[in-house]
């Protein structure tokens, strides 16, 4: 699952950030892009909406470490 | 009983009493090697009115020959413009120096340097006024970019840029950043105001955003990550892709009406937006675009299947000018970005947070809307800080695809066909930039192609760079525009909705598409996009700013609203300022100062009051702005205490602490 995280404490450090998400899921994560020194895009491995739905909750309560959390969407053009 | 001689004879008097205006009495402007030209107007009452005389060059002359004598000048006097306003003359200073001198003298309504201005040309770009290709013949695209001309009884949402040419045509200092699927450079009608941009579109990842491994670029096509190149190379997804299950790109196209996902060919999305924003104009060849002189930042954050959020706000980030971890320094950042992309969903933590820092640096966002056909406002349309845009049919309701809701600031024209047969022409489409690749683009000159009746360039995606290149317009003409004013002036002036017989009133979105209906201001934004009187606005009217001291108002103690950073047009300066206390909220009663450059009062409780500001120049323009003031402390108590200490006392004194620890922004703008 693509993941944004907005870091309580602004870094660049890729490896230190999907290391940081994995402790906190319990689950593999890779680093993918910063949008900023605050906001990043990991991925986070999970197993189905249940699980995946587990792994973004606890992102969301690991307040120490992530301001924020969602999930990384698709946007579109959308033809009429 | 015909009224015709009665006309005339009206005409006549008319005529005669009327000042005379446009008469032969121009004085020449007198020798000098600096020659001030300016419009005064006397007030009413003035003691420089006494000066009548039947001979009309005689009374300016005389008026003028007062005036230099009151502020120390000789004054030639030139023609009358109305029956208190003529034009004088001075050597040895600048018009706008004589303009602020005689501002200032008592008798004086306003002075006002007298400029040349001169009427721009329609431009002579050869889809402009008919389109000389397939349909045109057939009443298609024979209407040409009829979306750019004055409105008519036929084309009401037509935006009159042409009348916002007349005031400016664009900025080459002024960059919109178009967010989309990259630009073709090749295009000859576009090369001219393109900057180089920058390609945020990563490595390929599944539905879900995990990025795949081994590392691919089916998506991007153009084979590597994040680059300076944000050259489109086509977003087309063809039958096989759409049905492979084990593919990138399955059933990421539309279905057709019997649930077949369908092959779709290249947009060159970000082509055709970036021709309606700065497509060369006045060539002789190809469209017209709004913004004309202004140049096109190209950020590439779409592919195919869409692009992702990170990369969009990154690209966002980037256009505005903040520093993007791994991109380089943006050396041209954009004062408009243009996103006509979106998805579903509330504006989130993060569109607020980039939107937020986008605003900070002075850059206005546009969004479409959506073309979901009536349902919610898409994000990041649908963002506090965001001028998102609803579609337009020509006839000024809404365009049965658009998307609709309080969250809209303004609608614009988003091309429609009227009822035609599968083979016949769309009769109101948007015509701009395009690319005859299926899905590959065809490089070169070659490729390039605009679209018309038959390739119809049909959206909310289209309505939203009419607005943005609006923007540039007005920005071109007044830099120091914030966002919110710039906003504030796209909706003050935009013309009011039809209401079209036998069409049913737009209402709110919910769960049901919602076709062609007749906008309201709930649901459609403030109106339909008046280029011209936006523009207008923006180079002639008060930016009204208002200030709160101390910043965080308290309940008991004096404030003070002050006007100090309002703006007016250089050469002009305030002459009125009108305080109105809209809602005194329980806890202001009336303002002191009301007529005065600042105004104050002391709340009586916590809460908060709304104030308005009237500011009117001495050229007689005037702007307001509306602010909701919060003050902290204990909200006004509904009934009698007698001092004893109570649960009422005791519920004051929570509510006292709750407002305090809410620390909310002292005055925000309604």
């Amino acid at each position: 699952m693509g993941v944004m995280v907005k870091l309580a404490q602004p870094s660049v450090d890729a490896t230190a950030i999907a290391t940081m998400v994995s402790d906190t899921t319990a689950r593999p994560a890779r680093y993918v892009s910063a949008t900023s020194t605050a906001w990043h895009a990991v991925a986070v491995a999970c197993r189905g909406p249940a699980d995946c739905e587990l792994v973004l909750q606890r992102l969301r309560d690991d307040k120490t470490h992530f301001e924020a959390v969602q999930r990384d969407e698709r946007k579109r053009i959308v033809s009429p | 009983m015909s009224t015709t001689p009665l006309k005339i004879l009206a005409s006549l008097a008319l005529a005669l009493l009327a000042p005379p205006v446009l008469q032969a009495q121009t004085a020449q402007a007198p020798a000098g090697a600096m020659t001030a030209r300016v419009i005064v107007k006397f007030k009413a009452g003035s003691e420089m009115l006494r000066q009548q005389t039947a001979d009309v060059l005689q009374m300016h002359a005389g008026r003028a020959q007062a005036l230099g004598a009151r502020v120390g000048l000789p004054l030639q006097a030139g023609h009358g413009v109305a029956e208190r306003t003529q034009v004088v003359f001075a050597s040895g200073l600048t018009s706008a120096a004589l303009a602020q001198r005689l501002s200032s003298e008592k008798d004086v309504e306003y002075a006002v340097p007298d400029r040349r201005k001169s009427r721009v040309a329609v431009p002579n770009d050869s889809l402009y006024t008919t389109a000389g290709m397939p349909g045109a013949s057939s009443g298609g695209p024979v209407a040409g970019q009829w979306y750019l001309r004055p409105s008519t009884n036929v084309t009401v949402s037509a935006i009159n840029a042409e009348a916002a040419w007349d005031v400016t045509t664009g900025s080459a200092s002024v960059v919109v950043a178009v967010l989309d699927t990259g630009v073709r450079f090749d295009h000859p009608d576009l090369a001219a105001n393109l900057l180089a941009g920058y390609d945020f579109v990563g490595a390929d990842r599944n539905d879900n955003g995990v990025t795949l491994s081994p590392i691919s670029y089916q998506s991007a096509k153009d084979g590597n990550g994040p680059d300076a190149n944000a050259s489109d190379e086509g977003d087309g997804i063809t039958l096989a892709e759409t049905n492979d299950p084990a593919g990138l790109f399955y059933h990421c196209t539309s279905q057709d009406s019997s649930g077949q996902y369908q092959e779709e060919t290249s947009s060159w999305h970000g082509t055709q937006v970036s021709g309606l924003i700065g497509a060369t104009t006045n060539n002789g060849s190809g469209i017209a675009s709004v913004g004309r002189n202004v140049r096109v930042l190209p950020v590439r954050v779409l592919s195919k299947c869409g692009g992702w959020d990170s990369d969009i706000t990154a690209g966002m980030l980037w256009a505005a000018g903040v520093t993007v971890p791994g991109a380089p320094v943006n050396n041209t950042p954009a004062k408009v970005l243009n996103l006509s992309l979106g998805g579903s969903g509330n504006c989130s933590a993060l569109y607020t947070d980039i939107v937020g820092q986008v605003a900070a640096r002075g850059a206005v966002i546009v969004a479409s809307a959506g073309n979901g056909a009536g349902h919610a406002v898409s994000e990041p349309a649908n963002c506090d800080g965001v001028i998102g845009v609803a579609g337009l049919r020509h006839a000024g309701s809404k365009v049965g695809y658009s998307d609709i809701g309080p969250e809209v600031s303004i609608s614009a024209p988003a091309g429609n066909c009227v009822n035609t047969g599968p083979t016949d022409p769309c009769l109101y489409p948007i015509l701009t930039t395009s690319n005859s690749g299926a899905f590959n683009p065809v490089a070169g000159a070659g490729g390039a192609i605009y679209t018309d009746a038959f390739n119809a360039t049909l959206g909310t995606s289209f309505s939203a760079p009419l607005v943005a290149g609006t923007a540039a317009l007005m920005l071109s003409v007044r830099p120091d525009l914030s966002p919110a004013e710039v906003r504030r002036f796209l909706r003050s002036s935009a013309r009011a909705f039809p209401s079209l017989l036998g069409v049913p009133a737009c209402h709110a979105p919910n769960s049901s598409p919602q076709d062609e209906c007749n906008c309201t201001t709930t649901t459609c934004g403030a109106g339909m996009l008046d280029a011209a009187t936006a523009v207008t606005a923006a180079a002639n009217d008060p930016i009204v700013r208002i200030d709160v001291t101390p910043s965080q108002p308290a309940a008991g103690t004096a404030f003070t609203l002050t006007s100090a950073q309002t703006a007016v047009v250089a050469g002009r300066s305030i002459v009125g300022w009108n305080w109105t206390l809209v809602s005194g909220g329980g806890i202001v009663s009336s303002l002191t100062g009301a007529n005065t450059a600042s105004a104050s009062a002391t709340p009586t409780a916590g809460g908060s009051f709304i104030v308005t500001l009237t500011v009117t120049d001495s050229a007689g323009k005037s702007g307001s702005q509306t602010v909701e003031v919060s003050v902290t402390g204990a909200p006004p108590s509904s009934g009698g205490g007698g001092g004893a200490l109570g649960l009422g006392w005791l519920a004051s004194l929570l509510l006292a602490v709750f407002a305090l620890w809410r620390a909310r922004p002292a005055a925000r703008v309604v």
